[in-house]
């Protein structure tokens, strides 16, 4: 059983967001990384790119598999988290909290809203 | 083993070339010249013969045991065919003499292209492509160029979501949109969503048949027209034409343009990876745009012509792997019309006796009849021990077969491809299926026995973990 | 029935094991009407007839594969040592596919990561891939990666690069999204020019491809472009012949992050345009935008070295249209070969090599030279260049041929138009040609020229 912690926001691609004010931290589940396996290379995007919503920001790749990973909400990138190029294996470990990949500035908080709640996504982890 | 890098004699390189002197490279400007002379091994080459043999003795191949390798087509290579490639008239010939003087070899490749449209039901070849995907790429350039030439700027290639992974990596690369196209339960395209997915900015679909589940599109009538009346064209990938050839024809099924794997239906090695040939046949409005260089026959004579101003121009420096082609040619002649069905007849046989010993641990994912080919799912039971269909694979090391192709294709999980081909026995066909019903008896009481296989290959279980995180590609990269 | 294993007693029992009645229902779900078509193949026939057909095939190609062979553009008569054609029949090695089972496939795995080092040594670079199909694409596949790289679509291409190779980068450019601008990179009477590939070079372009020798047999110090291209943040690639690099200033050393170009001349032999060896290798950084397949050293479950593909998440098998690439059988048997031909001749060896090639082409001009009425061009050539005479070239080519020489490219009757002219002839010197085949050469073109005025 993966976790789906209660305080986060969901997409249908795995991802997880965390909204503070203006800011959203994106990952990718534990559902997702121990779906991949063992990854072994993350590809961030420069600092300062401007995203639009549902576009690729980050791949996660484990041996047999490269995962894109997508923008939950459009904004600008504000932070990555460089700590994974070297260890890439913290998103199998802590895929909600040291496995942080990108912050994003966005545009409009309240987008968020639209994202999966965590019972929603529950049940398309189970798939 | 050592590497190549870690030995030392002494060197007879030397021995191969007269030395010119120093004068000859006292020609080369000092702001041109290289510094320090590339590390190179310095071995005597009754070393390098030792070297080269030892790392033969780590690899095996359809020469050296069953190979059923899903989507592969390991049939035995024929050496008649590695001798003809061989003749000096053919290997010491360059691509640039002229085509008064290699009428032989032309002769050769024109006759080829003949046949391949006979077989495939097309009206044109070109042998230039170098490999499937080549043809695959090339076909798609062919696509791009025949709906160009009728300004209709389509930008959508549909390929179904059991395909190999070429399809869409071929497609893309000849400029194109990839769109999934979804199977449905009998793992036939599934024609309600074909016709959703099919509109004006269609420009083909990509589809083998029998399809990479082994299994034949029945409705590939209906598919052809869903297509055809969109104004889209139907691409064949020939990877599977094993199962078919000399029995029925992708052209007669509405395919117009299609590529075939030399290094599979027509016995030409494989090569460790290559190198094999991907010949394209297209149907008759296609051919003005195939790529150069074209083989006309002028009454006796052969020439390589240019091709015409609407062609996609050239796919390769020269007319394609025409070593390879030669040894398809040899095959082809040595079967003639009876050998090329009974070789379908007889793959598809062994394909549809495999699938069923195999199905009371290895059932099939589609109930149907297969092909060539079937894709097996191992039992619930053995997946219930937390065995996966990698230890199987490692497994059979252990038992002297090479295993099938694993976890393709990506909608069947825990795949298991098997494709046996014509050229093995019945015996080693039974041989395999023991082998296969031991190992799921080891699944169900010793699972840690697949788990740590393979116990007698050159190595054990390789971690490919530890070399895509630490990658060292050379050796001055481990040092 | 050829190469069919199973009797007509297997037949029989499989067939009723299956219930079947005959090889006829194993089709049954194909459409009836699909299955009537009557092929119009010849009779199968006995191996002695096809070896027999074969042979007088072959011999009718004779005269031009016993020629003395000048011939260039793309493929060179280099000398094949006797132990590669022996270990290249291994059937262990050349009957197998795609090591994707490692645990029995390190003999191939080792072979391609030694030939990787080996290349990357030679080319003065980081990382080599395991092959691609030639010369023509690999460099197509070396802009590719530029595009991926710099996430810019102009890439500049010196005109003197290869024609055919200009040309298959012409097929695949629209689809690949590339804007391809070639510049020209020198006339045959000025010789190399670095000043128009460079000033070509601006902030939207992805990389300058430079071949290096040009494709008139011209060596060049690329350096200068090396410091223009980066200074746009643009990559340098180098289209780059393998045996020169013995002699000659290897792209790496010069600047070029990447060198992509036609192995045939390690040990493949002719046949006729193919299966050749396109090879690429590249400095480290750009190994994640790579095509092809890639060995890397690893360690089994015993922890002893071994061998495996790595960074398949690059791979069309993985990545499908996102891949770098689309291809998948490659040219690994050739890629084998051109290793163990660098093993076989060993730094002397193409160092010898090498070093015959620029002696020859020194002493076949030296002699053209003496003859009244033919022309050459200045510049270092290694193993090829261009001479003119009042002649058509092809009138030259006959005119030799006849002689059982094979004096070269009429460059105009092959190519159509560029910067050569109707009398230009492109010829090539290997280690193979000797100094009586060099002097019957001059021989003969002073005669024919001679015979003409
Ligand atoms: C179904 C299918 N399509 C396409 C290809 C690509 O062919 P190639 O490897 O010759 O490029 C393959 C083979 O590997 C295949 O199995």
């Amino acid at each position: 059983m993966s976790t789906i912690p209660e305080e986060l926001r969901y997409t249908r691609e795995h991802e997880w967001v965390r909204v503070d004010g203006d800011v959203a931290t994106v990952g990718i589940t534990d559902f997702a990384q121990s779906q991949l396996g063992e990854i072994i290379y993350v590809e961030l995007p420069p600092v300062g790119r401007a995203v639009a919503a549902r576009a690729v920001i980050a791949v996660v790749e484990s041996v047999k598999a490269a995962s894109d990973v997508y923008a939950p909400l459009g904004g600008e990138v504000i932070e990555t988290n460089a700590k994974l190029i070297e260890e890439p294996g913290g998103l199998n470990r802590s895929p909600y909290d040291d496995g942080w990949l990108v912050k994003l500035r966005v545009a409009d908080p309240a987008e968020a809203d639209a994202l999966l709640a965590p019972d929603a996504y529950a049940a398309i982890a189970k798939e | 083993m050592e590497l190549v890098f870690e030995k030392h004699s002494a060197a007879s390189g030397a021995a191969n070339v007269p030395d010119p002197g120093p004068e000859a490279e006292a020609l080369v400007p000092p702001e041109l010249r290289r510094a320090a002379p590339p590390a190179l091994p310095e071995l005597s080459e009754l070393d390098v013969v030792r070297h080269y043999l030892a790392l033969s003795r780590r690899q095996v191949g359809v020469d050296s045991v069953f190979y059923p390798l899903g989507s592969c087509t390991m049939k035995y290579n024929p050496k008649l065919c590695e001798e003809a490639a061989r003749l000096p008239g053919f290997a010491r010939l360059h691509p640039h003499a002229p085509d008064e003087l290699c009428q032989g070899m032309l002769a050769l490749l024109w006759n080829l292209e003949q046949r391949l449209c006979e077989i495939c039901g097309m009206d044109a070849f070109t042998l230039a492509p170098m490999a499937g995907a080549q043809g695959e790429w090339t076909g798609l350039l062919l696509v791009r160029a025949y709906h160009r030439a009728r300004n209709d700027a389509r930008t959508e290639v549909l390929v179904p979501d059991s395909a190999h992974g070429t399809n869409p990596a071929s497609a893309a690369m000849a400029g194109f949109e990839v769109r999934a196209v979804a199977s449905n339960d009998d793992g036939e395209v599934d024609l309600a969503a074909l016709r959703n997915a099919v509109g004006p900015k269609t420009a083909a679909l990509m589809l083998t048949n029998p399809n990479t589940l082994g299994l034949f599109e029945t409705r590939i009538r209906e598919i052809a027209a869903v297509l055809h009346q969109a104004g889209a064209l139907l691409y064949y990938d020939g990877a599977n034409l094993n199962a078919i050839c000399g029995v029925a024809r992708p052209g007669d099924m509405g395919f117009d343009i299609v590529h075939v794997n030399v290094h599979k239906t027509f016995a030409t090695p494989h090569g460790g990876g290559g190198p094999g040939a991907g010949p394209v046949g297209v149907k008759a409005r296609i051919a003005p745009f195939l790529p150069a260089p074209r083989i006309v026959r002028e009454g006796e004579r052969f020439a390589r012509a240019e091709a015409s101003p609407q062609s996609i121009g050239r796919v390769g420096a020269f007319g394609g792997n025409a070593g390879i082609l030669i040894r398809a040619y040899a095959y082809l002649a040595m079967l003639g019309r009876e050998g090329v069905t009974r070789v379908a007849q007889h793959a598809v046989l062994a394909a549809r006796y495999l699938a069923a010993r195999l199905a009371s641990d290895f059932p099939s994912a589609y109930d149907r009849p297969c092909m060539h080919e079937f894709v097996a799912t191992p039992s619930a039971a053995i997946l219930g021990k937390g065995v996966k269909t990698l230890d199987i694979a490692k497994r059979l090391i252990d038992c002297g077969f090479h295993p099938p192709t694993v976890y393709f294709p990506m909608i069947v999980h825990e795949a298991l491809m098997v494709e046996p081909t014509e050229t093995e026995t019945k015996e080693r066909l039974d041989a395999f299926v023991a082998a296969m019903h031991v190992i799921a008896a080891e699944a169900m009481a010793t699972p840690e026995k697949l788990k740590t296989a393979p116990q007698n290959a050159p190595v054990g279980r390789v971690d490919e973990v530890k070399a895509a995180r630490e990658l060292v590609l050379t050796y001055d990269m481990a040092r | 029935m050829p190469f069919v294993s199973l009797t007509d007693a297997d037949v029989e029992a499989m067939l009723g094991e299956l219930g079947l009645g005959s090889l006829d229902a194993l089709f049954a779900h194909v459409p009836e009407d699909l299955r009537r078509h009557a092929f119009a193949l010849p009779p199968g026939r006995t191996q002695l007839e096809v070896e027999r057909e074969l042979e007088a095939l072959a011999a009718r190609n004779d005269r031009a594969a016993g020629a003395a062979c000048f011939l260039g553009a793309g493929a060179y008569d280099h000398h094949v040592p006797a132990a590669l054609r022996e270990i290249l029949r291994r059937g262990e090695l050349y009957t197998a596919y795609t090591p994707y089972q490692p645990e029995i496939a390190q003999g191939m795995l080792q072979a391609l990561f030694e030939y990787q080092t080996m290349l990357a040594r030679l080319t003065g670079l980081d990382v080599a891939n395991a092959s691609l199909y030639d010369g023509a694409t690999a460099c197509l596949e070396a802009l590719g990666l530029a595009v991926r790289h710099t996430n810019r679509t102009r890439v500049v291409v010196d005109a003197n690069l290869n024609p055919r190779w200009r040309d298959v980068i012409k097929t695949g450019a629209a689809g690949m999204g590339l804007t391809v601008v070639e510049v020209p990179g020198g006339g045959l009477a000025q010789g190399r020019d670095a000043a128009a590939p460079a000033a070509a070079v601006d902030a939207s372009t992805a990389a300058l491809l430079v071949p290096n020798p040009d494709f008139f047999g011209r060596y060049a110090d690329l350096k200068a472009l090396a410091q223009a291209a980066h200074a746009h943040g643009a990559l340098l690639i180098g289209a780059a012949a393998p045996i020169s690099m013995a002699i000659f200033e290897p792209p790496g050393a010069m600047g070029c992050d990447v060198a992509c170009g036609e192995g045939q001349e390690l040990g493949l032999g002719l046949s006729f345009g193919g299966p050749y060896l396109g090879f690429l290798a590249a400095r480290k950084e750009l190994v994640r935008r790579m095509p092809g397949r890639l060995v890397g050293m690893t360690v089994d479950s015993r922890g002893q070295r071994a061998f495996t593909l790595t960074l398949q998440t690059r791979e069309q098998h993985i990545r499908r249209e996102k891949a770098t690439s689309n291809i998948c059988s490659n040219q690994s048997l050739c890629a084998f070969a051109a290793g163990l031909y660098l093993a076989i001749m060993g730094r002397e060896g193409l160092r010898r090599c090498a070093a015959a090639c620029l002696a020859g082409v020194a002493a076949l001009r030296a002699k053209l030279a003496a003859i009244p009425g033919v022309t050459l061009f200045p510049g270092t050539h290694w193993r090829e260049f261009v001479f003119r005479t009042p002649l058509r070239a092809e009138r030259v080519c006959e005119l030799l041929a006849a002689k059982g020489i094979l004096a070269g490219v009429p460059l105009a009757a092959r190519f159509g138009a560029g910067i050569w002219e109707a009398g230009d002839v492109l010829v090539a010197v290997t280690e193979k040609r000797t100094a009586e085949e060099i002097d019957a050469y001059a021989a003969a073109l002073r005669e024919a020229v001679a015979a003409a005025r």
